[in-house]
């Protein structure tokens, strides 16, 4: 018989019994020897009777964990069983239950931590504990507001067949209740006691202490303790005041019927407990807006990077469609002779691709398509020593030489020519007409050896037989054999289905009938022809003409024969000027043509309009002064004649001279017009 | 306004406000986080 005051193993002073359970009784003692409180819980006979207790006594002495209280001893007395537990000072939850004390969600959550830090201890021993026992009365809050796991005596004695059985009625797994069986019936006039045969049929495990530690905590937190019959406790409402659907979920979980549906094991729910931040719907909301905003802006802004980097490359190609859309707009104005939209468009073009070289050749085209070989030349030249055209290919810079040497070459200045096809060849050494129009202007620059040696580089690369004809025809005029020359030329034209080449050797042909001073042939051979020409070669072919009737008005000693060549020349060359510009030199012409019908009045009228195109240039004053004397000279009467307007003409011309001479030189012009000023002086006829 | 322009301006001006927009939603974020941190202390303890 236990009381107060006795004395359990020399050591253990009962002061007083402060509990009775399922499991047994329980009392405060004193413990002798450490001079502090204990715990002494006598266990029921009927248990004792199946407890191992040399290797339970080990297993409960060896637990050391903050939230279990520590076993000092497993005594086994005649008396019964006792185990030493220290004495937890504080309530346990039930107690506060019974007040109807409602916890904080903190607290709570602080002691749910630290019973499944508890259960995670006491499941992780070998063989496992399983408490099976959890429920308020069992847990404890100390005095600094933790918790303590008491009573877990009863794990120990679960044998697959007992009649003992811990099984707390509402906060017992389902699991539990398997294992009860009804061993009486009630019967009339006994208060009935309900005994249970208990058996380990379904084996407990961790889900069997979540669930009742699940219950335990929905009991504190709806203050409704759960029902009990083993059935589903009710779902704790997410709308329960004062707590978080997420914690309201975790209980939830804990106490589903099935244990496959509850958390597996007492870590996976610290977790969910520890990340409970984490598990919230609000939690979860901002990390989700994070995330969306973290990918999908950066997505749109690496979208934004891609579309701006097609953009800027489909920039690039549009610049280039429409670049090549204005330059071939302009090739084909300049084809039509809509050359100031030409123009306009090359210059646009220029505006768009400044570096690019084919709006500049396009302007080249332009001047040479007009006749304009003064203009093409200077465009070209200024053209070069403003850019390098470094972007473009050989081939295209080479047919930027190459026109530029044809523009020289049309101006007659054959060196410069020589200089611009030389050019043009080192860039582009495929092209057999460039060495063929190398050639041609090798010889006319009197480089008979280096323009066969050209030639033969031409016939290498696979020149044509009427260009090699052209070529020799060139080489031979150059050697002064005319008539070879001529005879080449005349290969050349019928080898040839090449128009421009044909209109090139039919001029030539002219250009030697002109300095054989075979005019009948030269104005017999245009007017056949002269449906091949171009507008340009129509133009030159004319001009040509009316300078072989200008000769021939020349070699003319009789004066009817000599009006009638010139009045054909003044025509041609008046129709030329309705074609476009004409040179310095066809103006000259022109003047003397008109002084050969003694038209002075259209003579002067001609050369007075040249001095607004020169207006700086000596010979055109030169050429008044001399139009002039002459004038005065038809007057019979001496003593009528005035010179005033000569010599006005003459000072001028001198004054332009001193200026613009060349080399210290002065031009044919100015020596004739000085000669005429000597033979005036020297006769007195200059009034003073 | 060429095609180019348009995708290279417009890539431009997406870009400029998907940053914008990525730089406001992310101090709007870290307000609501703020508070939602203070709730949370309060709901969960610190």
């Amino acid at each position: 018989m236990i009381t107060q005051g006795t004395v359990l193993k020399n050591t253990y002073q009962i002061m007083e019994m402060i509990g009775a359970g399922g499991g047994g009784t329980i009392y405060k003692a004193y413990h002798l020897g450490l001079k502090k409180f204990v715990v002494v819980k006598r266990v029921k006979d009927n248990w004792a009777s199946i407890m191992d207790s040399e290797k339970e006594a080990a297993i409960i002495k060896n637990l050391k964990h903050q939230y279990l209280p520590q076993a000092y001893d497993f005594i086994r007395l005649p008396e019964g069983i006792f185990t030493v537990i220290d004495y937890i000072p504080g309530y346990s939850l039930d107690k506060y239950l019974f007040k109807q004390y409602r916890f904080t969600q903190q607290q709570i959550l602080h002691w749910l931590k630290q019973a499944a830090e508890a259960l995670i201890y006491l499941h992780s021993q070998q063989p496992p504990i399983i408490h099976s026992d959890i429920k308020p009365a069992n847990i404890m809050i100390t005095t600094q507001g933790n918790i303590c796991l008491i009573d877990f005596n009863v794990s120990l004695t679960s044998t697959p067949d007992s009649t003992i059985n811990a099984t707390s009625r509402g906060y017992a797994s389902p699991e539990q209740y398997l294992n009860l069986h009804p061993i009486n019936q009630p019967q009339p006039g006994i208060p009935f006691v309900p005994q249970y045969h208990f058996d380990m049929t379904t084996p407990l495990d961790a889900r069997s202490d979540i669930y009742s530690l699940g219950a335990t905590f929905y009991h504190l937190m709806t203050l409704q303790r759960p029902p009990r019959m083993p059935e589903h406790i009710p779902e704790i409402p997410d709308t329960l005041e004062g707590f978080d659907e997420t914690l309201i979920h975790i209980v939830n979980k804990m106490t589903r019927y099935d244990p496959r549906e509850r958390y597996q094991t007492a870590q996976e729910l610290l977790n969910d407990l520890q990340n409970i931040r984490k598990l919230d719907k609000r939690s979860i909301a901002q990390r989700r807006s994070r995330l969306i905003c973290n990918t999908v802006f950066p997505i749109i802004m690496a979208g934004a990077i891609v579309m701006s980097v097609a953009g800027y490359l489909t920039m690039g190609q549009e610049a280039e469609e429409a670049f090549q859309e204005k330059v071939t707009y302009a090739d084909n104005c300049t084809d039509n002779q809509e050359y100031e939209k030409a123009q306009q468009a090359y210059e646009e073009a220029m505006g768009m691709k400044p570096e690019d070289i084919s709006p500049y050749f396009g302007m080249m085209s332009l001047y040479t398509s007009q006749g304009d070989f003064e203009s093409a030349v200077r465009y070209g030249k200024d053209t070069l020593a403003e850019h390098s055209f470094k972007d473009n290919t050989d081939k295209e810079r080479a047919d930027f030489y190459y026109i530029l040497g044809n523009a020289y070459f049309e101006q007659e200045q054959y060196e410069e020519a020589v200089t611009q096809y030389t050019q043009t060849v080192s860039l582009n050494r495929k092209n057999p007409e460039y060495y063929r129009d190398y050639a041609i202007a090798l010889a006319r620059s009197a480089y008979v050896a280096k323009a066969k040696e050209i030639l033969e580089e031409a016939h290498d690369l696979g020149l044509e037989n009427d260009s090699v004809a052209l070529v020799n025809a060139e080489i031979a005029f150059a050697e002064n054999r005319t008539e070879d020359a001529i005879s080449y030329f005349r290969k050349a034209i019928d080898q040839s289905s090449n128009e421009n080449l044909i209109q090139r050797a039919y001029l030539y042909l002219c250009r030697t009938y002109q300095k054989t001073g075979k005019y009948d042939d030269l104005i017999d051979t245009i007017t056949t022809h002269e449906s091949l020409f171009n507008t340009y070669r129509k133009k030159v072919s004319k001009l040509m003409c009316a300078e072989a009737d200008l000769s021939k008005a020349e070699n003319t000693p009789e004066a009817n024969r000599q009006k009638l060549f010139a009045e054909k020349a003044i025509d041609l060359y008046n129709e030329v000027r309705q074609m476009g510009p004409v040179s310095k030199t066809s103006q000259f012409n022109l003047a003397t043509a008109y002084e050969y019908t003694n038209d002075f009045t259209h003579a002067e009228e001609v050369l007075t309009e040249m001095v607004k195109t020169y207006p700086n240039d000596p010979d055109v004053y030169a050429r008044l002064a001399i139009l002039e004397a002459d004038q005065q000279g038809q007057i019979k009467e001496v003593s009528s004649r005035d010179y005033t307007k000569f010599k006005e003409y003459y000072d001028k011309a001198e004054q332009l001279n001193q200026t613009n001479k060349v080399n210290g030189t002065s031009s044919a012009v100015i020596l004739q017009m000085e000669q005429l000023m000597q033979e005036i002086k020297d006769n007195n006829w200059l009034k003073e | 306004m060429t095609l180019g322009m348009i995708l290279f301006y417009g890539g431009i001006v997406l870009f400029a406000l998907a940053l914008i927009a990525l730089v406001v939603t992310n101090i709007i974020l870290s307000v609501i986080s703020t508070k939602l941190k203070a709730l949370m202390d309060t709901s969960y303890g610190k």
